[in-house]
């Protein structure tokens, strides 16, 4: 069997000749071996950091498990009482899909019209994209979590500037049950800058030619947005929809550093009470049931999302 | 030499597979970089791009592979020989004066190396339950009672009584309802309580005494609404009764009448007349307007003894003139007040303070099943126990010292606040009260973190009124138990 090597010295020998040496380096120029070792620091990772404890988190979930003493096996238990006994189940899950639903098409809208508008060159044009992007980095820390609720504190920033405009107000917007979901929505809508980013990309991707064409044939800007841009831009729009609300849906830091929930658990968020439920209460296995759950949410949801893919998503036919 | 080159040969070979690994991780860090790298200069450029892949896929496999192996070291954060690892939760000052406590026993015991972690409370019971799953909790931990049977009842402490027995962990200095409130139910010693305090009322004394109001001596339920109510008139500052808080201050109200909260795991209330009255007083506080508004306590963090209403605001709206806590919590919150104000305390009302109140052995110290060498963790215990210099630098911050010889070795020295939170544990407490309750029910975290402070939240935001809450109380605080 002679394999090919890129050492090249080995090449020609007989295998039992073969130092072993050289047999290991032969063994590693194998193409399989190369392969398995080039992406073995992947496979590790999956295998330590997913699978396994996504199958223990499975296991788990079918148990009383409370963390400092050893699992329960008690069958559906955790999931009949989530749907039947738990308010807090229902309540959180509420919250979270009105976040989600509302924060995602704001924050894609922002992204999109800022990355049109960054999209033309000037001198500025590179700070301006830094500057809006920053948010994003920031955004989920905790640092910026904490100002947000001085922000919007009675006696925060956001009073003050309607104070200027003469609304004298002491309004509580992290205490009022009508208003807190949405300081954290507008929090999460300032984090367009990643969005904006890939819509950057693609908007750069959209060839010129198509728009030089359509200026001769006397299309108007808005014309042109709405026919070439809009269109070609439907494939970011989607992947950017999916992974938003993936991450929608698993919004936590916000909530856990913002609101705890508090009031009246009107922002309360499913990531949030899970937690709770595990660390907190210490019902580690009905915290695992309740991630299954969201797994399941999750994925119908992106399910939905693709299937309705072919009635809006524009796609080049290969010819 | 030749293998090594041979390996690094073969990542950069299959470079393109590693690629499209790291790829799928960072597709937006990637396309952030196209953006800044112009198309027509990366085709120029092409040579050195693809080379710059290569090392960058080289760098990235090595590194990689190497946090993971460093996962495997990592591990072993328990003792081995002559290494302690302590854990605690607290404020700034406590840990601070810990810190120095650790390097005193370094000092004396040389070789042994202490290491300190610290978090606030809540954070620490989810730090201690991962470690616990595990098998990686530090040495020697704090404890408190709602969680005390949790960690007793499952094994993960080992028994003290060898250690006692054998001389090493000296607790001759200390009374036998001390000892004993560490006791597991079958008469285990699982912990040594670090400090002792009593359930007290902390109040603004320089605000009250302008106001001409003295709170008198056995006072009722009655007595402390007629107060908040004369304050909030007379000054607008208003009151927090222990909102979104623990059961304590209704365990304390329920021994008044000769009656426990918790019996044998179980919910000891049935019928919600038992309880309303203590969920009336919260009504009542928000119908007429001499209690805090909820909205102020979305905006603190409600652990932070900082942003205590007590101490953290000048305006009356958002000021409390009280605080329910511990007796221990005085000298910290006096020395945050910025008015200039003197804080004093007293205890908490009751029909019965006698049958009510209790010395309250807390913030134990207890060693894991994962202490490898729990003969120097014992003898760490004792050293904060029974040394004087130790006794000296914690002062009162976990309470008044158990060893019953420390309380004068301390005394000198003593800040004013550290006094008085000790003449009230000495002279108020011990001689008028009974025997603290049993340990909360292993499965109460969740009634003590979320449903006891959720029912009083939604009183305050006026969706349930007294009556509705108790029973609230009682279906959701049972449900937990048994669940």
């Amino acid at each position: 069997m002679r394999l090919h090597s890129l050492m090249g010295l080995v090449e020609d020998m007989d295998e039992e000749k073969l130092t072993w040496k050289q047999k290991l380096v032969r063994f590693f120029n194998r193409e399989s071996v190369a392969g398995v070792v080039c992406s073995l620091p992947f496979i590790i990772g999956f295998l330590a950091f997913m699978v396994v404890p996504m199958v223990l988190s499975l296991f788990y979930s079918f148990t009383d498990y409370s963390i400092v003493a050893s699992p329960q096996w008690v069958g559906l238990k955790n999931y009949i009482t989530m749907f039947t006994d738990d308010p807090l189940f229902w309540q959180s899950l509420w919250v979270t899909l009105l976040f989600a639903v509302i924060s995602v098409p704001l924050k894609l809208g922002f992204a999109l019209a800022v990355a049109l508008l960054l999209q033309r060159q000037t001198r500025l044009t590179g700070f301006y994209r830094i500057a809006y992007y920053l948010p994003s980095i920031l955004g989920g820390s905790v640092a910026v979590a904490i100002l947000w609720r001085r922000m919007f504190a009675q006696d925060g920033v956001i009073n003050s500037v309607l104070g200027l405009f003469g609304i004298n107000s002491h309004f509580s917007w992290l205490g009022d049950p009508r208003t807190a979901i949405w300081t954290l929505i507008t929090l999460s809508v300032w984090q367009f800058g990643s969005s904006m980013l890939i819509f950057l990309a693609a908007l750069k991707q959209i060839p010129t030619e198509l728009y030089e064409a359509a200026s001769m044939d006397g299309a108007g800007s808005w014309r042109r947005f709405k026919d070439i841009t809009m269109p070609l831009l439907t494939p970011t729009i989607f992947f950017n929809l999916i992974m938003q609300m993936i991450s929608g849906f698993l919004a936590f830091t916000q909530c856990y550093i913002i609101t705890q929930g508090k009031p009246l658990n009107t922002t309360l968020f499913y990531m949030v009470h899970m937690y709770n439920t595990s660390f907190t209460y210490y019902q580690a296995g009905y915290g695992a049931a309740m991630a299954w759950v969201m797994l399941l949410i999750v994925g119908v949801f992106t399910l939905l999302l693709f299937a309705t893919k072919r009635f809006w998503v524009y796609e080049e036919k290969m010819k | 030499m030749d293998t090594l080159k041979s390996i690094l040969d073969s990542f950069s070979y299959s470079h393109q597979s590693v690629m499209i690994l790291s790829l799928r991780k960072g597709g937006s860090a990637l396309a952030v970089c196209n953006l800044f790298i112009d198309k027509r200069r990366q085709v120029a450029k092409g040579a050195k791009v693809t080379f710059m892949r290569r090392a960058f896929a080289i760098v990235a496999s090595i590194g990689f592979l190497c946090s993971v192996s460093a996962c495997g070291q990592s591990t072993q954060t328990s003792a081995d020989g002559e290494h302690l690892t302590i854990a605690w939760w607290g404020s700034q000052d406590r840990n601070d004066k810990q810190a120095q406590v650790d390097k005193l026993f370094e000092k004396e015991n040389p070789g042994v190396k202490i290491d300190g972690q610290f978090s606030q409370y809540s954070d620490y019971w989810q730090k201690l339950a991962t470690g616990a799953s595990g098998d990686q909790m530090p040495d020697i931990i704090a404890m408190d009672s709602p969680y005390f049977s949790q960690y007793a009842d499952n094994d993960l402490l080992i028994d003290l009584q060898p250690y006692v027995d054998a001389g090493t962990l000296d607790l001759s200095e200390v009374s036998k309802a001390t000892v004993d409130a560490g006791r597991s139910e079958e008469g285990n010693l699982y912990a040594v309580s670090s400090g002792l305090n009593a359930p007290a009322l902390m109040y603004d004394k320089t605000l009250l005494d302008s106001l001409g109001i003295t709170i008198p001596k056995n006072w009722t339920w009655d007595d402390f609404i007629d107060i908040c109510r004369e304050v909030y008139e007379a000054s607008g500052v208003k009151t927090n009764a222990g909102y979104y808080r623990d059961v304590f201050v209704l365990q304390y109200l329920l021994r008044g009448e000769g009656k426990e909260l918790f019996k044998n795991g179980q919910l000891n209330v049935t019928d919600e007349s038992q309880i309303e009255p203590y969920f009336a007083m919260f009504q009542k506080g928000i119908d007429e307007g001499w209690h805090l508004d909820p909205t102020v306590f979305t905006e603190i963090s409600l652990s932070a003894i900082n942003q205590d209403p007590l101490i953290a605001y000048s305006d009356a709206a958002h000021r409390s003139w009280c605080n329910f806590g511990w007796s221990n919590s005085l000298p910290s919150l006096q020395s945050l007040v910025t008015n200039g104000d003197k804080l004093a305390l007293t205890t908490w009302p009751s029909s019965n303070i006698k049958k009510s109140n209790y010395v309250h052995p807390s913030m134990y110290w207890a060693i894991t099943k994962n202490c490898k060498n729990p003969e120097l963790a014992a003898r760490w215990i004792d050293f904060y126990v029974n040394n004087a210099q130790a006794n000296k630098i914690m002062g009162t911050d976990r309470g008044v010292p158990i060893n019953n010889k420390m309380y004068a070795v301390i005394k000198e020295g003593l800040g004013e606040s550290d006094l008085t939170a000790i003449e009230y544990l000495r002279k108020v407490v011990e001689p008028n009260s009974s025997t603290i309750s049993a340990p909360m029910p292993e499965k109460s975290s969740q009634i003590n973190s979320s449903i006891m402070p959720s029912v009083q939240e939604e009183i305050l935001y006026k969706r349930l009124d007294a009556k509705q809450a108790a029973e609230k109380f009682i279906s959701q605080a049972s449900a937990a138990l048994n669940r």
